[in-house]
């Protein structure tokens, strides 16, 4: 389970504690750059992230039967990655990204030559930050733009995601547009795709409200994935 | 393993054919349904069965209204009621589910938005050209044949657009579960624009799309037909446990 750009794992420990306790193994990686300082952030590539998260696919797959892959924002966009690059049994993302509202990002080239930071990534009524996430109230634009680097990496290898994928999407989310979500479900060739949408959520959806609604879909998805049979055969590879 | 379980409400589905076609695209759909025990109606709608020019002649409330009358018919003798169509059908179904209680939606192709662009100049087109050729039997497997008409008569086509123009802003009303099939490669309802404005704009919670990745646009006569049958059923099934899929995961099976 992979969390956003700039956040840290408590924005999907709700999600990955509920599934854990649905019987699940769970890894909730920590991005290199997460979890300690926006300076750390700023020299980091996108495949790192993306790598990090692939390592502990492996880990995963080496002690379990059937691997599932889930993200939550640019989590999303990165397991969306991973699962094209290498059999899963399903995938559950919250709110993937492939892309910003904010205009600025497409002179990100730029502008990150001239400013090295903006302000944080926030929402109004994010829910408060949990145990000690590191200082991320500056955002690198280095960092924006390897962010940017990730969408489009991503968005290509979109045409090999086959595997069976659920995707929520909160009516009002002010950080992702609509178009990428309406993006993945034209390009990925998953035979099924749910979509769940979430009425009373903001971004991070795993913690808010409809965050149980989020792990009882899941669980309840994943395990359909898992009793059917041409789930297993992806999920093998065969 | 339901033994104890209250019996289900008897489930009737009303099914609709689309645009200049007829029930022949969808009486194989209804026919496997019936087989799984639901009760299913497929109207004949308003204008279509007869000619073109009979066609021409008629609004997209007449066809709504007809399916609306099924519906309402059914329900007296059907505890719950599932709203399901093949393209234009299936966008009937939509509108119904955003004014009428249903316990669920199941559609092929259905348009949402028009993609021929000469649809954007059809109320002033329909006054100038009569038909355009017809639409009929998109279908990749050959020797099938849905009984369509071989011409469209514009002003048809107008009403056609504003019919989805309606069904479109009704979407967020609509919160029945929902499942779209959807053909990869469709000549008729070309773009994902159609599915894009469901995805966007659909008030439910539940929307499950099936890609269909050997079909046409009627889908429901060509090689993808199976899966079509199998998978609304299963779905169908589901809705009448209370909850969509949940029923299978708590059952441990």
């Amino acid at each position: 389970m992979c969390h956003g750009f700039s956040g840290t794992r408590s924005s999907v420990m709700p999600w990955a504690d509920g599934l854990a306790e649905a019987g699940f193994d769970v890894e909730v990686p920590l991005l290199p750059g997460h979890g300690t300082d926006w300076r750390d952030l700023e020299g980091r590539r996108w495949r790192e992230w993306a790598g990090a998260y692939e390592e502990a696919c492996e880990r995963l797959a080496a002690r379990t039967d059937l691997l599932f892959a889930a993200g939550l924002s640019m989590g999303g966009a990165i397991a969306l990655h991973a699962a094209a690059r290498r059999p899963v049994a399903g995938i559950a993302v919250v709110n993937p990204g492939l892309g910003f509202y904010d205009w600025r990002v497409r002179y990100i080239g730029a502008f990150r030559l001239v400013q090295r930071t903006t302000g944080p990534i926030e929402e109004e009524g994010a829910p408060e930050p949990v145990g000690d996430e590191g200082d991320y109230s500056l955002t690198p634009l280095a960092a924006v733009h390897e962010l940017k680097r990730l969408f489009r990496a991503v968005d290509r290898s979109l045409p090999r995601v086959t595997a069976p994928l659920l995707a929520f999407r909160s009516d009002a989310d002010p950080v992702v547009p609509p178009s990428s979500l309406e993006r993945i479900l034209a390009r990925v060739r998953s035979t099924h795709v749910e979509v769940v949408r979430l009425h009373r959520s903001a971004h991070v959806a795993t913690r808010g409200a409809e965050g149980p609604l989020i792990v009882e879909r899941t669980a309840a998805f994943f395990a359909r994935c898992a009793q059917d049979p041409s789930a297993r055969r992806n999920a093998i590879g065969a | 393993m339901h033994a104890m379980d209250t019996p289900s409400p008897s489930i009737g589905v009303v099914l609709s054919h689309g645009f200049t076609g007829s029930p022949t695209a969808v009486e194989p759909w209804a026919e496997a349904l019936r087989a799984e025990g639901f009760t299913v109606v497929t109207p004949l709608l308003p204008g279509h069965g007869t000619s073109w020019e009979d066609l021409a002649t008629r609004s997209w409330h007449e066809w709504y209204d007809a399916y609306e009358a099924a519906y309402r018919e059914l329900s007296r003798e059907c505890g719950a009621i599932v709203a399901a169509g093949l393209s234009m059908g299936g966008t009937l179904a939509l509108r119904l589910a955003s004014r009428e209680p249903v316990v669920g939606v199941t559609v092929v192709n259905p348009p949402l938005v028009v993609d021929d662009p000469r649809s954007h100049v059809s109320g002033v087109l329909r006054r100038a050209v009569r038909t355009v050729p017809g639409i009929l039997n998109d279908i990749k497997r050959p020797g099938q044949d849905e009984n369509a008409y071989e011409r469209v008569p514009v002003a048809a086509g107008h009403e056609l657009k504003l019919l989805t123009r309606d069904a479109a802003a009704s979407l967020p009303r609509a919160t029945a579960p929902l499942q779209v099939f959807r053909s990869t490669v469709d000549h008729v309802v070309t773009s994902g624009r159609s599915l894009a404005a469901i995805v966007r704009r659909y008030g439910g919670t539940d929307i499950r799309i099936v890609r269909l990745p050997n079909s046409y646009h009627v889908a429901t006569l060509d090689y993808d037909a199976e899966t079509i049958f199998a998978e609304s059923a299963a779905f169908i099934h589901g809705l009448s446990q209370g909850a969509a899929g949940r029923a299978d995961a708590r059952s441990g099976a």
